[in-house]
């Protein structure tokens, strides 16, 4: 059984894999991680390829959908997103906001990935809070001096102190001692989804419909939680 | 009058077949490319200011990395071809170790080598450079990665120039740098035409390790091949469209070298 799951769930779903075998182990799980848009560029190659499709956000779920690669999907977890530090802060960095700071080095994931919208939504929405003064997104956005495939990536340059800072999620800067992070308001906070589904073409399908079955079970939510991610926002509706 | 046919022997069989296999082997994924895309998506993407931007990127510092690869490869390869020096063998093998490391190793060790902590990067931290995720990181991996396609090819050059030509100038009371300028250089012209043509191709062609150490920022370190795999992601047949032009690029400027090359050797 093939499972294609976002970049940011790498660690996590190393952890459900390892406790999903153990409940069930004639079923063997590969999991494959990338940024969430090029998991979904080789599903449209091959709808096949992969049995399980963990998206990083609704809409490249819904893109899936609409392309028959998938039937529904249910919301699996939600997540928040932290200001990443360089190790010693040489940024001196202590809110969102000083991310506009000028001679900031800002490091965000592309805006093809969920990580790289969400932090820009991040963005605008500290401004319009009140929590960043105006004209603070232009300024941060100003200060990005490069755009990452994915969050993993926006980490690792972060934690070798290439750039002052970067925005990944909070389970990014809790699995990776070698950063710091700043909290960022729950009112700046872009409402952050994972739905998980099984595809349509699995070359797996019972495997698969009870790895998505042990994710959504206490024991997979639980592992979750253990990890930093949040439960989904109730609102998002599934397909 | 050339038209009478060659005898077909099984060695010309074997030749004939091999020529046949490469070039079809060559050309076919470049013309399935070519006609996955259509010429109004390619109109689009000429415009389309992403690409001018890595276009732009892409030849300016393929443009410098050869200027550094040609000044520092030349006098190495020099070296490494007729130098008596310990340890000759070592750097020797020394330069070639980029063309066997994956590129993205490659990017990885220079980016923990230019990081603030890192052993060049706490050199050049108090003077207020950084490397990493700038133009100069990406013209930094493009010389790592291109560098030994020139070095071993001059080297390969200079090895079959016969030492006694070079002596027999000296003898005349030339001083080493005229020798190497009016007998050497000649001799070695198609070696260092060769070996520009493959480190030029290779750097405008990288990819992975520029992306682990300069980035991707539109308009200062997104090169082709960086916009071609974000394109890809976003819009599969807008990123055709980019790799046919970097492809056509590519293939002109391959072109004009050894259109040029030719015609000096034909003289």
């Amino acid at each position: 059984m093939i499972l294609f799951a976002a970049a940011s769930t790498a660690k996590v779903m190393a952890q459900e894999i390892a406790a999903f075998e153990k409940q069930k182990p004639s079923i063997h799980v590969t999991g494959d991680y990338e940024g969430t848009q090029a998991l979904l560029t080789k599903l449209q190659a091959d709808p096949s390829i992969a049995d399980v499709f963990v998206s990083a956000d609704s809409a490249h779920m819904a893109t899936a959908v609409s392309k028959g690669i998938v039937a529904s999907s249910r919301d699996m977890a939600g997540n928040r997103l932290v200001v990443a530090l360089a190790p010693g802060n040489p940024g001196r960095i202590a809110s969102l906001a000083d991310l506009g700071r000028s001679g900031v080095h800002l490091v965000l994931a592309d805006t093809s990935v969920p990580a790289g919208k969400y932090a820009e939504q991040a963005l605008k929405l500290a401004e319009t809070s009140g929590d960043a003064a105006k004209g603070f997104s232009a300024a941060a956005l100003g200060n990005v001096v490069s755009r990452e495939t994915d969050v993993e990536a926006v980490v690792s340059k972060v934690a070798a102190g290439v750039a002052d800072a970067g925005i990944v999620y909070a389970t990014d800067a809790m699995a990776d001692h070698r950063i710091g992070s700043v909290d960022i308001a729950a009112r700046d906070q872009p409402p952050t989804v994972y739905p998980v589904a099984v595809t349509s073409h699995a070359r797996a399908p019972v495997g698969a419909g009870a790895f998505v079955a042990f994710l959504l079970s206490s024991e997979g939510q639980r592992i979750l939680h253990d990890a930093g991610f949040t439960a989904p926002p109730s609102t998002t509706a599934s397909p | 009058m050339s038209a009478r046919m060659p005898r077909l022997t099984p060695v010309r069989a074997v030749v004939a077949a091999a020529c046949a296999l490469a070039a079809a082997f060559v050309t076919l994924p470049l013309i399935v490319l070519i006609t996955h895309t259509s010429p109004s998506a390619l109109l689009d993407a000429a415009h389309d200011p992403v690409v001018l931007d890595a276009l732009r990127v892409s030849l300016v510092t393929t443009a410098i990395s050869l200027g550094i690869v040609v000044l520092v490869g030349t006098p190495l390869a020099t070296a490494l071809a007729r130098g008596r020096f310990p340890g000759r063998t070592l750097l020797d093998a020394l330069v070639g170790l980029p063309l066997v490391l994956p590129p993205v190793v490659a990017g990885l060790a220079l980016l923990l080598a230019f990081s603030p902590t890192g052993p060049l990067g706490s050199a050049l931290s108090p003077l207020g450079v950084r490397v990493p995720l700038t133009e100069a990181a990406v013209v930094l991996a493009q010389c790592f990665v291109a560098g030994p396609f020139y070095v071993y090819a001059v080297s390969a050059g200079l090895i079959a120039v016969d030492p006694a030509v070079e002596e027999m100038a000296t003898t005349l009371r030339a001083g080493p740098w005229h020798v190497f300028r009016t007998v050497t250089l000649p001799l070695i012209r198609p070696a260092v035409a060769y070996g520009a043509v493959l480190s030029g191709a290779r750097a405008l062609g990288e990819f992975g390790a520029t992306i682990t150490v300069a980035g991707n920022l539109q308009g200062r370190t997104q090169t082709m091949p960086t916009a071609i795999y974000i394109a890809f992601e976003r819009d599969p047949e807008g990123a055709v469209a980019l790799a046919v032009i970097l492809a056509v690029v590519s293939f002109v400027l391959l072109l004009g070298v050894r259109g040029l090359h030719l015609a000096r050797a034909a003289i």
